[in-house]
């Protein structure tokens, strides 16, 4: 797992020596998860945008990456308010019991670097209704260094874009296992789309 | 007199309900009260949504509109106020 550290820091320069941490806190609101559930009608559309978490990697130790991905669960968006109350009711999502939607990386594998970008697949907890499971999830992963500023602030220091698109079964977190299978589809498509800032000095 | 102005209302409403949904976008789907339009964002290539509030009708509208408009026009086929008019 000296992965997950090439794609994320070792791109810049081997002269970075402490920890460097990036916030997915984006004040510019781009940060978000498209998921999509298939239905009878048509498709379930959603987007989510309450994102916030820190990816850490420690250039002296590539094995140790810590960090995690939250979604504010009260973020889930979908265009029908009808729908949209019974996603983020008691009977499936319970956004009020499980307000946090979390991954939390452990392993990075397969790695493939091409420059400043790369691919891996991520090894972590995803943690969704109150029910945790161990997934793995592909990822693409670019280092934008020096490109902070880039976005309007006035630090500098650089950028991590990660991109992912995996998919879950809703009954592997409790969330009406076995049930309404004919009204929602078991499987939903989850696509990340991630920036994170590491501000310099 | 009453009889012919509900079925002109009847008829409105169903040709009201075709015409908006119709104008409104001809959703098939579930009506909608935002609509996401997609953009990207110059540094970074993301892609992210943009949710703007608007009504979209959809299926469940334009069933409802018809439906009320049908009920409306059958109703004027009753033979509500025929004996006291003999």
């Amino acid at each position: 797992m000296r992965t997950f550290f090439l794609l994320a820091i070792g791109f810049t320069s081997a002269a970075i020596a402490a920890p460097v941490s990036f916030d997915f806190k984006d004040p510019k609101g781009v940060n978000n998860v498209v998921f999509q559930l298939d239905a009878p009608l048509e498709s379930i559309n959603g987007t989510a945008s309450g994102i916030s978490g820190t990816i850490t990697a420690d250039p002296a130790n590539p094995a140790d990456v810590k960090g995690k991905i939250i979604v504010a669960s009260e973020s889930l968006h979908v265009p029908n308010p009808i729908m949209k109350g019974h996603l983020h009711g008691a009977d499936w999502l319970d956004v009020k019991t499980h307000p946090e939607i979390v991954f939390e990386l452990k392993t990075v594998t397969n790695v493939k670097r091409d420059g400043n970008s790369g691919t891996a697949d991520v090894q972590g907890t995803f943690t969704l209704h109150g029910i945790s499971k161990d997934i793995t999830v592909p990822v693409t992963v670019t280092l934008l260094p020096g490109r902070l500023k880039d976005r309007g602030g006035d630090q500098e220091g650089d950028l991590l874009v990660i991109r992912s698109k995996f998919e879950i079964n809703r009954s592997d977190f409790g969330i009406k296992a076995g049930q309404a299978t004919d009204k929602v589809a078991e499987q939903i498509s989850i696509s990340l789309s991630l920036a994170g800032a590491a501000p310099k000095g | 007199m009453l009889r012919r102005t509900l079925r002109h209302v009847a008829i409105l409403t169903i040709i009201g309900t075709l015409i908006a949904w119709a104008v409104l976008g001809a959703d098939r789907g579930w009506s909608k009260t935002s609509v996401t339009t997609m953009q990207t964002d110059a540094v970074t290539g993301l892609e992210f949504p943009t949710i703007i509030d608007r009504f979209v009708p959809g299926v469940d509208f334009l069933f409802t509109g018809v439906l009320a408009g049908v009920v409306l026009l059958g109703l004027t086929f009753l033979p509500f106020g025929q004996s006291s008019n003999k």
